[in-house]
């Protein structure tokens, strides 16, 4: 089976509050450029389906130079080839990124299996896959946890309330993944580590498409605390927590 | 009577077939000898020089027991054992001397002083040891201490071999009215039972020459279970202490990982020849199971059963890859805290063992327990190993008069915070106050701040040595562009790398912890503490204490703080794990917790305070010392800084 992996990497979401910049421009500053949390579910499902199916997987990124981390660890769990479609580093319109994304994928030669990552850890949309779907006229199936090749159709296990669902679906198809206990990316061998960083990175240039979501606005968060001790004995302290907590329900929580 | 003596002998014509077990035996030596050999071939050569420590060590050790007598019964015990052992083997080559080669040397007052009355306090000696040997294991029953029948055999046999020593000398003395006999003091004391018995001379002579037989097939049976048994520790121990490194191999090897073939250990090939002799040296004694936190926490981990399983593998399995005899539960519940390696009498190197094994299976196979995985990965994409904090690298300094060293600035003395300085906020607490003592020394205090990066100390013992070389390398680029003047770090690890692990990537830098540091301020007088008084019990570090070999300092800190110190059950080189060492500080650990078990040994020292002097165990005391009801656990910066703070306000 033929697959083609889309991974992203994100600015750190762990990085300290303030130390990305915005509004405007997003700008890294010192901030590292990480695995987004679900592009190692998506790449685990990728190597899986790979070697059941004794078949290859070519992982895509879409970004600048610093999604080269994700591109690297695709190629050390053992990606057949790895394609950056160069873009600047912040907010993209989903569907332009869906498009971009089908020219690089019939660039690549189309695939069996399209696999994304649940979402982007950073904006957090999770439209991309579905709008791809849709442009290439493919079955999509999101929020996979496990798949099993069977012939040229894939077993396609999902979460839901209180158990889950399998179905047999023909390929060729896309699917989202997400996080489960069969699809924590496994460690790549260092030995394929140092491979990988020798192996080269194809750029694509970017299909020319006209955006259709702008980015207006965005700010950060304002964190305040506003703790206060309640002292006095223990009927003190009681008596004080219901008046606050009543305070609570009637402002909301303002002063 | 003529020059004392004794004929060599006696009363057994036909003793020239004795040679003929002798022969067997020297068979069976040699065979189990190269059955060993075979295994200690397979290891890889690593160089040796200079011998002088290494000799030092082998007199100290191996020559006067100095490990081996920290456990004073079994010790002592087992000192005079080996010298009776000794004595005896020089005893019956004087023997073979005289009979073999005619040599007129067993005579006279050599005869009289060394084969007749030295002889006989060594044998007897022999079997006071044997029986504290015996007792302990079968009275006492510790349970470090195996109870198959091979550990049965080997003391009993020996004690067998000694009675009948002494009863062959008694007959002896008893038939021939030696007049030298009392000499043989014991053998003299026994034959003046025989009167009381009314044994008549024929019987004596009978049972002397049956005995003697038994006694000779029993010595030489004995002699050729060395090589099959841990009686092999008699050669191997003395070869282990000397292979051993002088250094206390506190230092990883640095794995060639563009070279190797393979990396990390997997097969006996990739052990060292010092690690297959040590699973020849090993007594097996238990002292190491004794003193192993995974161990002592129900982990499927003891030092000694892995060197044992690693043995019966290397013998069994030679050509078999050893992820067969050794588990990644066992592999990874070790902290690396080196008691194991501090207890063990012969020396035996049990971790870089343990981290050869992990390398293996980290970087060819892609294994690594989950916590710990996630750990490294953050040193891979964010250079620290905490998940999910919340801080730069600098938040725990907002407000203090601190700078980050700019490129081009001379650097007198640089702050090396750590991860859990920057990141952890209990660890940022003692960051303020070991940065504040620095300001009132009136130091020019610098950070490398966002240059500074994790020293790969957690990925390095976690066997990521790929990981660990890269930060080193960094790191070391980094400091050798700053130049310090010299280095003070707060967390034992960081000192660890930085004063020894990076020397094998160019470092040498002036690198103290903060103990020392504060401490010769406080003896030059640039630090003035205020009277302090509580009671305060100290947690030695392993990386500090083990691996650093700091004792006294942060304990002159506390003292100088005012504290009155109270030690703890384990301490200094016994101290024991916090339980955060060799990854653990980033991974889920079930009951019986390792911190537990420490901070119960704390509490029951009725300290007020615990102080401790490494980041890990702070954060694994307090956890601890909370649940087993204790009082507060504080780093020594924090204790000396409450009592600095108000001479330095007083002062202005």
């Amino acid at each position: 089976m033929r697959i083609l992996c889309f991974l992203k990497a994100i600015l750190d979401p762990e990085a300290p509050p303030g130390a990305i910049r915005f509004p405007g421009k997003v700008e890294s500053g010192d901030v590292s450029t990480v695995l987004g949390p679900f592009e190692g579910n998506a790449l685990e499902l990728s190597v899986q389906v790979a070697e059941a199916s004794s078949g290859a997987f070519v992982a895509v990124a879409m970004g600048d130079a610093a999604q080269d981390v994700t591109l690297r660890k695709a190629l050390a769990l053992g990606a057949e080839r790895a394609v950056r479609v160069d873009a600047p580093l912040g907010f993209q319109d989903p569907l332009a990124v869906a498009r971009r994304l089908r020219a690089a994928a019939e660039a690549a030669g189309g695939a069996d299996l399209y696999v994304f990552g649940r979402q982007a850890g950073d904006w957090d949309m999770g439209v991309t896959a579905g709008l791809f779907a849709g442009l290439l006229d493919l079955p999509f199936v999101p929020l996979v946890q496990h798949a099993e090749v069977s012939g040229q159709s894939l077993r396609l296990r999902r979460e839901i309330a209180g158990g889950y669902e399998e179905s047999l679906r023909q390929t060729p198809l896309v699917v989202s993944v997400t996080n489960g206990p069969g699809t924590l990316m496994r460690l790549p061998k260092v030995k394929d580590v140092m491979l990988a960083n020798r192996k080269p990175i194809d750029v694509l240039q970017p299909v020319a498409t006209e955006p259709t979501l702008e980015l207006q606005e965005i700010a950060q968060a304002q964190v305040t605390r506003q703790g206060r001790m309640i002292t006095g004995d223990t009927a003190q302290q009681a008596a004080g927590l219901a008046a606050e907590l009543r305070r609570f329900l009637v402002t909301g929580g303002g002063n | 009577m003529g020059i004392p003596h004794r004929v060599v002998y006696w009363n057994v014509p036909g003793h020239a077939w004795m040679y003929l077990p002798f022969a067997i035996l020297v068979v069976v030596f040699v065979y189990g000898v190269w059955r060993r050999w075979r295994v200690w071939a397979k290891g890889r050569r690593v160089p040796l020089r200079p011998w002088g420590p290494r000799v030092r060590r082998l007199l100290s050790h191996a020559g006067l027991q100095s490990r081996v007598v920290r456990r004073p019964l079994q010790g002592y015990a087992h000192a005079a054992l080996a010298v009776a052992f000794g004595l005896l083997f020089i005893g019956t080559c004087v023997v073979a001397l005289k009979a073999d080669f005619g040599l007129p040397v067993m005579q006279g007052a050599f005869y009289l002083w060394f084969e007749s009355a030295t002889l006989d306090a060594a044998g007897l000696a022999g079997i006071i040891a044997l029986a504290v040997f015996l007792f302990r294991r079968y009275a006492m029953r510790p349970s470090a201490l195996g109870r198959e029948l091979a550990d049965f055999l080997v003391p009993f046999t020996l004690l067998i071999i000694l009675i009948t020593g002494f009863l062959l000398q008694s007959l002896r003395i008893y038939a021939t009215h030696d007049p030298w006999g009392a000499y043989s003091f014991v053998g003299y004391g026994l034959s003046a039972l025989y009167g009381d018995w009314h044994l008549s001379i024929p019987a004596a002579l009978i049972i002397h020459r049956s005995l003697w037989w038994f006694h000779l097939v029993l010595a030489f049976s004995f002699l050729g279970a060395i090589p099959y048994s841990k009686l092999f520790h008699l050669f191997m121990a003395p070869v282990a202490i000397l292979l051993s490194d002088p250094q206390g191999a506190t230092s990883l090897e640095k794995l060639d990982i563009e070279q190797s073939e393979r990396l990390g250990v997997n097969m006996l090939s990739d052990l060292t020849v010092k690690d297959l002799v040590d699973l020849d040296a090993c007594t097996e004694c238990g002292r190491c199971e004794e003193a192993c936190p995974a161990f002592a926490s129900e982990k499927p981990l003891s030092p000694k059963k892995l060197i044992l399983d690693l043995r019966e593998h290397a013998h069994l399995h030679p050509e078999e890859p050893l992820t067969a005899a050794i588990k990644d539960e066992t592999l990874f519940a070790c902290t690396t805290c080196r008691a194991c390696m501090e207890a063990c009498p012969v020396d035996i190197e049990h971790v870089p063992k343990i981290v050869g094994m992990r390398r293996f299976r980290v970087m060819e196979e892609g294994e690594m327990p989950s916590g710990l995985a996630e750990a490294v990965q953050g040193i891979e994409e964010r250079g620290h190993p905490f998940r999910g904090a919340q801080a730069g690298r600098t938040t725990w300094m907002e407000g203090l008069p601190i700078h980050e060293w700019q490129s081009g600035e001379p650097c007198e003395t640089l702050l090396w915070v750590g991860c859990a300085g920057a990141f952890d906020p209990r660890a940022q607490k003692v960051a303020r106050a070991l940065a504040q003592l620095l300001l009132a020394m009136g130091e020019d205090v610098k950070v490398l701040g966002r240059r500074e990066s994790c020293t790969g100390d957690p990925a390095r013992r976690a066997g990521q040595e790929y990981l660990y070389q890269m930060q080193a390398e960094q790191n070391v680029q980094t400091l050798k562009e700053v130049a310090p003047r010299r280095i003070v770090t707060m967390c034992p690890h960081c000192l660890h790398q930085l004063r020894d692990e990076y020397r094998a990537f160019g470092a040498d830098f002036e690198v103290v912890h903060h103990s020392e540091y504060l401490q010769a301020a406080l003896v030059t007088g640039r630090l003035r503490a205020a009277a302090g008084g509580r009671r305060i019990t100290y947690h030695d570090p392993c990386y500090l204490g083990r691996y650093e070999g700091v004792f006294a300092a942060p304990r002159e800190v506390l003292k100088a703080a005012g504290g009155d110190i109270v030690e703890m059950a384990h301490h200094g080189r016994d101290s024991f794990c916090c339980g955060a060492g060799g990854g653990w500080a980033f991974r889920e650990e079930g009951a019986p917790r390792v911190n537990r078990l420490r901070a119960k040994e704390a509490v029951a020292t009725g300290a007020e305070v615990v102080a401790t002097g490494c980041p890990f165990c702070l954060s694994m005391m307090t956890d601890g010392v909370k649940a087993e009801g204790g009082g507060e656990v504080e780093d020594i910066a924090e204790i000396l800084w409450a009592q600095v703070a108000p001479e330095v306000t007083a002062q202005g």
